[in-house]
């Protein structure tokens, strides 16, 4: 008896004190100062490259979130949470003219340029007066980033002693496009972390659920030959071994493997969504497979295409954009609804749910039937969504909306950029940034023109 | 217990709750009411420069007065207008990290090797491609799941660059060594015998930047290395510094 009523306070009390604390989350209202942060500080600094629409760098006032760096820190030594949003503004002013970091130059001529203002390793080099383009410089790097190899000695001389050394560059350049180390070796390093390939459980794992050969031939496809890049969110189409384009649906090699029979499970293969629901990559049986797994609402397949076509990390609360107030709807019962949640899922799930047509992994029928990626009537997720703050009636269209937006091309501007002169364009080079994301529609999105635009610039051959 | 005591259990830790909150919230207001007064007291102390201690803002981390030194202040300001003034975009002023294929064929293509005969670990392992793929700026996403490429040299490039260029130099002295006069990188001197004389170590350098770096040296370059060659070093020895040397500069390893 005794017994039974201290089970029963116990469960009372946790009962009570879990109530205690979601109040205490409500109440706190901590869970916002950092979206209202950055609103007020792009108030004061809308022109900074920290206040880009839809982006979010935490690095201007924290090492690593939570833990403040000396801009943090100023900030935080002048007011309290409570104090945060009516006082903010006033303690920036304040913190202008003030060198944080201690690295020479205040924290107002950093933050206009770019430069973190708590990070002293972070600031604007020693400046020279004037830029003079190095075609030797240029050759050099040409050869470098899209052949793999180095120039030699006559070359350089060549070089020198040619009167139209950009007419050179640009041949020496075109014939690099055509390498097999592009075509074979860097270009699919840039799709890596688009496809996040697994050994263990592509075609030559243990647990084969997926292809994803068929995934990197789609994107050196798309990225080369002067073909149109928006191919990446549009292809209804793959590309074989030989470099073929294939129509309709691709079989599994094979037969089905079990434990039983052989050392390993494979449960996926060839390409069996049919060509009319197709949107590039986003829908290739792998990138279906790897990123929806056994969800309902496809959140990670979502959050995976938004971050690396339109360049949005929705994890640092990155790209949320207005919907309709009854987002999110928690179809899945996950608990998103809770405030806490809520700021970032009103706008993952609605971006989640045109993808939620495309079946995820059922190990039985995957086996027998390979359907893991084909489409299907999804009776418990509707198949219209919200992707950059409008309605997308499906999968197809928000590809569509996708690829047509400003994001896609300075995401594909952001990619090759990097790769090539391994910085951030946006921040260090704004207004060449500008230029080449703008060209790239009147240059049909050729991937080609876009680095030949690149290596005439002053960042990839000033000296 | 019943339900109506969990109610009354509940009803007494939302009160104690409530009550907690408010008092947090009083005590609250109360540092607001201080702090804005020491916000406008600082600010009356930034305006007027008045005051150059670091305790205007917090201890936890100072900064630096700006009203110390206004000599110091003023140069600054025309440093920074100077600046805005000859606007040139920072990327210009960086170089680019090699990464390991281009580097791999830098030093195939400098000393005549091939790519499998410049470094190999334990006979058997590319260095390149495989053990020091992560330090040379490369990546491996399928069975190390290594999406992105590194953005900056590591902490063990310096090393695994020495270790490569050292084996590659050593591969092709040895070569040279089996080819005797038809040596294909070191020409100019004997490896097997006392150092050169001044204008065949002349000829080797001239050799060997071309081959490396893709240029002459300059004079001071020649001086220096001139200068290492009086110390008592055999031809081997000799043709594996200079290999060395010049191998390991900045301009092979950065455009």
């Amino acid at each position: 008896m005794g017994g039974y009523f201290l089970k029963q306070t116990q469960n009372s009390l946790l009962f009570s004190i879990t109530i205690f604390w979601v109040l205490e989350m409500i109440v706190g209202n901590s869970a916002f100062a950092t979206e209202t942060a950055r609103i007020l500080f792009c108030d004061q600094y809308s022109n900074s490259p920290f206040c880009v629409e839809g982006k979010k760098d935490c690095s201007v006032c924290h090492i690593s979130p939570p833990s403040l760096n000396p801009y943090g820190k100023n900030i935080k030594s002048k007011i309290s949470k409570e104090e945060f949003q009516n006082f903010l503004p006033d303690v920036l002013s304040d913190l202008k003219e003030i060198d944080s970091d201690n690295d020479g130059f205040s924290n107002e001529y950093e933050i206009t340029r770019g430069y973190y203002p708590g990070n002293n390793t972070h600031f604007p080099q020693e400046l020279s007066d004037t830029v003079i383009y190095d075609p030797v410089r240029a050759l050099k790097r040409i050869k470098s980033i899209y052949c793999g190899k180095s120039s030699n000695y006559l070359e350089v001389k060549n070089l020198k002693e040619n009167t139209n050394s950009n007419e050179y560059l640009h041949n020496i350049l075109d014939e690099c496009l055509q390498s097999s180390y592009w075509k074979k070796v860097a270009l699919p390093r840039l799709a890596d972390p688009l496809i996040k390939p697994l050994k263990s459980m592509g075609a030559e794992g243990s647990v084969v659920i997926a292809d994803y050969s068929w995934d990197y031939r789609l994107f050196v496809h798309a990225m080369t030959d002067d073909r149109d890049a928006r191919l990446l969110l549009s292809a209804d189409y793959h590309i074989d071994e030989q470099g073929n384009k294939v129509d309709g649906k691709i079989s599994k090699k094979g037969l089905p493997e079990i434990p039983q029979f052989s050392n390993r499970i494979v449960i996926g293969g060839g390409q069996p969504l049919k060509p009319e629901k197709r949107a590039g990559m986003i829908t290739s049986q792998w990138f279906i497979a790897y990123f929806t797994m056994f969800a309902t609402i496809p959140r990670a397949t979502a959050a995976q295409a938004y971050r690396s076509y339109l360049g949005f990390e929705i994890g640092n609360a990155e790209g949320l954009f207005s919907t309709p107030t009854y987002e999110p709807q928690d179809l899945d019962s996950k608990g998103v609804k809770k405030p806490l949640c809520k700021s970032c899922h009103n706008t993952l799930d609605p971006l989640s749910y045109p993808f939620s047509a495309y079946r995820g992994i059922d190990p039985i029928s995957a086996l027998v039937l390979n359907n893991t990626g084909t489409f299907f009537n999804n009776p418990a997720v509707p198949e219209s969504g919200f992707l950059l703050g409008s309605k997308v009636d499906d999968l197809l269209d928000w590809a569509k909306k996708a690829r047509e937006s400003d994001y896609f091309k300075k995401n594909l501007v952001k990619i090759i950029f990097k790769h090539a002169l391994n910085q951030d364009p946006e921040k260090k080079d704004p207004e060449e940034f500008k230029t080449l994301w703008n060209n790239l529609a009147s240059n049909n999105y050729s991937i080609n023109q876009l680095i030949h635009e690149i290596v005439d610039l002053d960042a990839f051959g000033g000296n | 217990m019943n339900k109506i005591s969990k109610f009354y259990v509940s009803i007494f830790l939302v009160t104690t709750f409530i009550s907690v909150s408010c008092t947090k919230k009083i005590s609250s207001l109360k540092k607001v009411e201080e702090s804005s007064q020491k916000t406008s007291g600082d600010l009356e102390k930034v305006t007027n420069q008045k005051d150059s201690s670091p305790g205007a803002y917090s201890s936890e981390s100072p900064i630096p007065s700006n009203s110390s030194n206004s000599s110091k202040n003023s140069t600054d300001n025309t440093k920074q207008k100077k600046d805005i003034d000859n606007q040139v975009l920072f990327a210009k002023n960086e170089l680019l990290w090699k990464r390991y294929k281009s580097l791999e064929d830098s030093l195939a293509s400098g000393l005549d090797l091939d790519l499998d005969q410049i470094c190999k670990e334990v006979g058997v392992y590319s260095c390149f491609n495989k053990v020091y793929l992560s330090a040379l700026g490369g990546n491996q996403p399928f069975n190390l799941s290594q999406y992105n490429r590194p953005l900056n040299p590591t902490i063990i490039t310096p090393i695994s660059l020495e270790r490569i260029i050292l084996s590659a130099c050593e591969a092709r002295i040895e070569k040279d060594i089996l080819l005797e006069s038809n040596a294909k990188i070191f020409r100019y001197i004997s490896l097997d015998s006392k150092k050169p004389g001044v204008e065949d170590l002349k000829k080797q350098t001239v050799f060997l930047y071309r081959k490396l770096l893709l240029r002459d040296p300059i004079e001071e370059e020649m001086k220096t290395i001139l200068e290492f060659s009086d110390n008592p070093l055999s031809g081997r020895q000799l043709a594996k510094s200079l290999c060395f040397a010049i191998g390991s500069s900045i301009e092979i390893i950065f455009i």
